[in-house]
């Protein structure tokens, strides 16, 4: 948001007020109101509004990733899949993931989806014994000017190799 | 007494009247279109719209954005 205030206003005159708003964490529809506080002593408090349809191109699905408890040691996989959901193509420039050292993507190298096609992303983790708890993002690159990465969270926890998992994620 | 009256009046006319008009001036907060429907935005794009705060009464006017 900008112009957080501003000069005094003469009377007669106008002071230009821009806002912003980052439509990155938003989807559907949305109303934003921004309260000004005034001395006009009949309107102390002014609303202005802006309200907006949020549109997703890209859809990652599942948009949170549990591998739930899993095996040190072991190879777990997850399947996500990459929607192109707009009216034009897409090209995914770019698949990385974080921690790097234990997640491997397949594919990683670029592609280009029609609109409304999809593609399925294969996410591999295997974890060491020294990490309770994992935490990672998978981060999609893309050639929007206005969205040039998209991510997901994922995590796990990880139990040693001699007790059982309370949940099967091969 | 007549003439008390007259001076009383005339000191109203002539010394408090021209003073009433500031002393009832205010400012005026008009803002024209308080509503901007950005319509569909794909996720990821900024949405900008500048606003225009009229002052249309005859005292400066001071504003704050309140945060949100």
């Amino acid at each position: 948001m900008l112009a957080p205030g501003g000069p005094d206003i003469n009377p007669g005159e106008s002071q230009q007020i821009t806002i912003q708003i980052a439509t990155i964490s938003r989807k559907g529809s949305f109303r934003k109101d921004i309260y000004l506080t005034t001395n006009d002593p009949d309107a102390a408090t002014a609303k202005l509004s802006i309200q907006a349809d949020v549109q997703e191109v890209i859809v990652i699905e599942p948009r949170y990733i549990n591998f739930g408890m899993i095996k040190a040691g072991a190879t777990h996989h997850k399947a996500i899949q990459v929607i192109n959901k707009g009216n034009d193509p897409l090209t995914i420039t770019h698949i990385s993931a974080n921690p790097e050292q234990i997640v491997q993507l397949v594919p990683q190298e670029e592609f280009i989806l029609a609109p409304k096609e999809h593609r399925e992303i294969l996410l591999t983790l295997t974890p060491v014994e020294s990490k309770k708890n994992i935490y990672g993002n998978l981060i999609i690159s893309t050639d929007l000017e206005y969205l040039p990465q998209k991510s997901i969270r994922f995590r796990a926890q990880v139990i040693p190799e001699s007790k059982e998992t309370s949940q099967n994620t091969e | 007494m007549l003439r008390i009256s007259r001076l009383i009046f005339a000191a109203f006319f002539f010394v408090l009247l021209p003073l009433l008009p500031s002393a009832f001036a205010a400012p005026r907060a008009a803002i024209e279109n308080p509503l901007f429907d950005a319509g569909d935005i794909p996720q990821g794009k900024k949405i900008s719209h500048d606003f225009f705060l009229k002052n249309t009464g005859d005292k400066e006017l001071t504003f704050k954005i309140t945060p949100c």
